[in-house]
């Protein structure tokens, strides 16, 4: 009998510790025929296991576009399963699943600014969405990166964000809740940076990623601004089990954040009781 | 009148279920046990049931186990080797004495378990198992498949369907393995005449007449205007939060997935979970979307009254009245529910 869940095994090629609690794990599948068969579109994720702990969906951070013949996940360290994830190193083999979900449809964004609002962890799963916007620059009007974490120790993906800011026509900026002493820049919650930057909500579409909170604040200030709802693209999270629209944990209204996201234009989930 | 129907006397129906059995069929009957009537595998001398009421427990057992395994798996150095759980399926089955809202009830979860991606485990066990349904006897005192369009006759979705008449079943045919089931043991079964099909007729409207709770199922649009509506907060201050509701119910599907490990190996498997527990939702770190008991109830609701028809084109509620038969509370759906839409 065939399964969709049957995890297929994957060694883990190297580690990366990103922050204190947060590492990027790269791998590639041990069969060269599953190898083949993972295509993935950004915004996409999969289901990774630990036998004996359990299995967590992942948003995949690396992009089809740059990175080939294998696969990155950006993983924070806060529970049963990822902790376990944390103590594997290199030559460990994890149980993968997927791709899974839908995925942001950057084409469609062609011709306006994109502007990205990202908190924390939010940045790995739209950082294969910012490189594949840069790496057909000239295609948008423009690129906004405005991110923020908690205090500098936990920014992710330090070196992306200063190989972005150096491309024409991209602007990063970004913010840190509680500053220290090594710390030059802003300092406040994200929706502060928009203070920052010219945005011309008719010519731009957002797309934002980041703590429930964060959105609440950040929609506000968009829909504020003039944003039209299909113009505001943003991810979901949810409790989820089975990745595959069965289990019933991600569901929300009539939709199962797995299978119909977790990416969603505002006017998609408006409507939805407490989308975040 | 399209297929030819049968009769069957109803002392013969045990020793007709024990030919099938004998045959290359699991057979599974209603049977009584410490009083209480309940679906188990048919052994030779068996009493079957088929005068009661609704069983307490659903079927849906059989088709989504309380657990199921679904992956074996072997740690092994730096990794592990893992394949399909052998099903706990892999013969023929007949289930007897299925009633018109638990066929319903499958109905249900087959469409999300064929959603986008197909749950083979489940639709194994769905297609292995042949449905010898039984129309109703008997409304129990919270059955409202009446009003939900589920009861208590069956239009299709059945093997084979029966009605007890009195001292006879009588057998409408529904599928090509249903009548195939019939030529394996053809000595038990007579041609129905009109005077049997008439009988039929009136059971059903007898039984049609004795609901003693109705559904304002015309006024469910109205569900979507009161999602502020303080009942919702009287039933949740109600509920002491068991999760019975779910675990009873027929249509109920979502589950939970835990790997047990027994040294070198393990098994990753699924068990029943429900929308009514707190854990439910919770991520980690500790949010929760449906924190408050209140939203966890209108989740349930929405999604059986709404949100399911919203996407599959049919409620996720059948009314079989066993979340009202177990709630330690006394929270009865149809009350509450004609009480917000405004209902009879
Ligand atoms: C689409 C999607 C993409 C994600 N991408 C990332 C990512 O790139 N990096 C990252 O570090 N985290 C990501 N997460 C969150 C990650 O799944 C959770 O941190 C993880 O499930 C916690 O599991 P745990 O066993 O360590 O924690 P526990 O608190 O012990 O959780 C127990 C179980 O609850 C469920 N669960 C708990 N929290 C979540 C959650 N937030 N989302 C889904 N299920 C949860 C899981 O089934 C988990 O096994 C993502 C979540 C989703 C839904
Ligand atoms: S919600 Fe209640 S009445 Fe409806 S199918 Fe489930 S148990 Fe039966
Ligand atoms: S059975 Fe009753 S008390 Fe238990 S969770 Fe359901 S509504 Fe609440
Ligand atoms: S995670 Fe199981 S239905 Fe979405």
């Amino acid at each position: 009998m065939a399964s969709e869940y049957l995890p297929k095994q994957a060694e883990i090629l190297s580690v990366k510790k990103e922050t204190a609690d947060t590492s990027r794990f790269r791998m590639k599948f041990v069969d060269p025929a599953d190898r083949e068969a993972f295509e993935y579109q950004p915004g996409q994720f999969v289901e990774i296991s630990v036998m004996g702990a359990g299995e967590v969906p992942i948003s995949i951070t690396s992009s089809p576009l740059i990175d080939k013949g294998y696969f990155e996940l950006c993983i924070r360290d806060t529970g049963k399963v990822t902790r376990e994830i944390h103590k594997l190193g290199e030559g460990d083999i994890v149980g993968i699943r997927g791709p899974y979900g839908n995925s942001f449809d950057i084409k469609s964004m062609q011709g306006k600014e994109v502007l990205f609002v990202v908190g924390g962890l939010g940045l790995a799963p739209l950082r294969p969405v910012i490189n594949g916007v840069v790496a057909s620059r000239d295609e948008y009007k423009g690129v906004k990166i405005l991110y923020g974490a908690r205090t500098p120790g936990d920014m992710l993906f330090n070196e992306d964000l200063d190989e972005w800011s150096k491309i024409d026509g991209v602007e990063v900026l970004t913010t840190v809740d509680r500053a220290d002493d090594s710390w030059k820049g802003n300092v406040g919650v994200v929706p502060k940076l928009f203070e920052k930057t010219e945005i011309e909500p008719k010519k731009t579409v957002a797309v934002i990623c980041g703590p429930g909170i964060m959105i609440k604040f950040v929609m506000k200030d968009l829909l504020g601004m003039g944003f039209k709802e299909k113009d505001i693209w943003l991810t979901m999270e949810r409790h989820m089990k089975c990745g595959i629209g069965k289990c019933g944990h991600c569901n929300i209204g009539t939709k199962y954040v797995c299978i119909d996201g977790p990416v969603f234009t505002f006017d998609q989930i408006k409507d939805l009781p407490d989308p975040y | 009148m399209a297929e030819k129907a049968y009769t069957v006397k109803l002392g013969d129906v045990s020793r007709l279920l024990g030919k099938i059995a004998k045959e290359k069929y699991d057979v599974i009957v209603p049977t009584t046990q410490d009083g209480d009537v309940l679906y188990l595998p048919f052994k030779d001398g068996m009493g079957v049931v088929m005068d009661h009421g609704n069983p307490l427990t659903p079927p849906k057992e059989f088709f989504l186990p309380q657990t199921d395994e679904l992956v074996k798996y072997k740690k092994e150095g730096k990794g592990f080797k893992a394949e399909v759980a052998k099903s706990s399926l892999d013969c023929k089955r007949v289930l007897f004495g299925i009633r018109p809202c638990d066929v319903h009830a499958l109905m249900c979860i087959d469409l999300p378990f064929k959603d986008t991606y197909d749950d083979s485990y489940y639709l194994q066990k769905r297609a292995n198992t042949l449905i010898l349904a039984m129309t109703c006897n008997e409304p129990g005192d919270n059955c409202f498949c009446a009003s939900m369009g589920c009861g208590p006759d069956l239009d299709d979705n059945y093997d084979l369907l029966f009605t007890n008449i009195g001292d006879m079943l009588y057998v409408k045919v529904g599928t090509d393995e249903g009548k195939n089931l019939i030529d394996t043991a053809p000595e038990f079964f007579d041609e129905a005449d009109k005077k049997d099909a008439k009988a039929r007729s009136a059971k059903i409207k007898e039984v049609e007449n004795k609901f003693k709770r109705k559904l304002d199922t015309k006024k469910l649009g109205r569900l979507k205007d009161k999602f502020d509506d303080p009942t919702w907060q009287e039933m949740a201050d109600r509920c002491i939060k068991c999760g019975g509701c779910n675990y009873i119910c027929p249509s109920c599907y979502c589950f939970n997935v835990v790997d047990r490990t027994y040294g070198d190996d393990g098994v990753r498997e699924r068990s029943w979970d429900g929308c009514m527990l707190e854990g439910f939702t919770r991520m980690a770190g500790g949010a929760n979307p449906r924190q408050a008991n209140v939203e966890r109830m209108k989740q349930r609701y929405y999604h059986k009254l709404q949100y399911f028809n919203d996407r599959y084109g049919r409620h996720l509620c059948v009314g079989c009245g066993r979340c009202t038969d177990v709630c330690p509370v006394e929270i009865n759906m149809v009350d509450y529910v004609n009480k917000i839409i405004g209902g009879a």
